[in-house]
């Protein structure tokens, strides 16, 4: 998996502090039909993969403090990145 | 004599219905039949959240997901915002599955979905609402 730190950069970011779900994800994530996509789940964490091309489409953290260690609201889009991207790592 | 109550019932809005409206404030119940302020996303504050949260057909139905949930479950975030405004008043998660195949927006056919209504309301704090909606 090349590049992460330039996917995740066009990426959106959505967190919710009340339920405490942070997801960052390609917009592709919410069209792309089910069976073009490739699911990794571990604990609190999920990532898509797009089967295609191979590239990560989403990550999305349950229980998002607790995991990350971190409150989401106050950090910019580069520490969010630096935090997210091991765990991409994990699925190569 | 008998006390007579009535209570508003939210209708799912159609796509067609609810498409190109303009995303304004308004009124629904919550589970105990209290008035809910729902309000937009302000693009200042959400910088990034999902498109499909900014939707007209979404946003003007969350009313709709207050009295037709699937679940509803407090809140057990440890995030210090939120530690701070349950201290306000409740936090109630509602979760509605599918919602937006039941919107039947063109494009998302076929996405399993699951919503997250999100609810904060207190004795002295003004009702707030957010909420989320992702892939399953």
């Amino acid at each position: 998996m090349k590049n992460i730190k330039k996917i995740l950069k066009k990426w959106y970011i959505s967190y919710n502090h009340y339920s405490d779900l942070f997801q960052m994800y390609d917009y592709l994530a919410f069209t792309m039909p089910k069976d073009q996509r490739e699911e990794h789940t571990n604990d609190n964490i999920k990532i898509i993969i797009n089967k295609d091309t191979s590239q990560p489409i989403l990550i999305e953290i349950r229980r998002a403090y607790d995991t990350l260690h971190a409150d989401i609201d106050k950090l910019d889009k580069t520490d969010i990145i630096n935090l997210v991207e091991p765990y991409f790592y994990k699925y190569e | 004599m008998a006390k007579i109550t009535t209570l508003a019932i939210t209708v799912l809005r159609t796509f067609d219905e609810t498409s190109g409206l303009p995303l304004r404030s308004y009124t629904s119940l919550d589970l105990n039949g209290k008035e809910i302020q729902i309000n937009t996303k302000n693009p200042s504050v959400h910088k990034s959240s999902n498109p499909l949260e900014q939707w007209a057909p979404v946003f003007l139905n969350i009313g709709w997901i207050l009295q037709n949930y699937d679940e509803v479950k407090d809140s057990t975030s440890n995030d210090p915002k939120a530690i701070t405004n349950r201290k306000k008043g409740d936090v109630k998660i509602f979760i509605k599955n599918n919602f937006i195949e039941t919107l039947d927006i063109p494009g998302q056919i076929g996405i399993q979905d699951q919503t997250q209504v999100v609810v904060l309301y207190g004795e002295k704090t003004n009702y707030t609402l957010t909420y989320s909606i992702f892939t399953r």
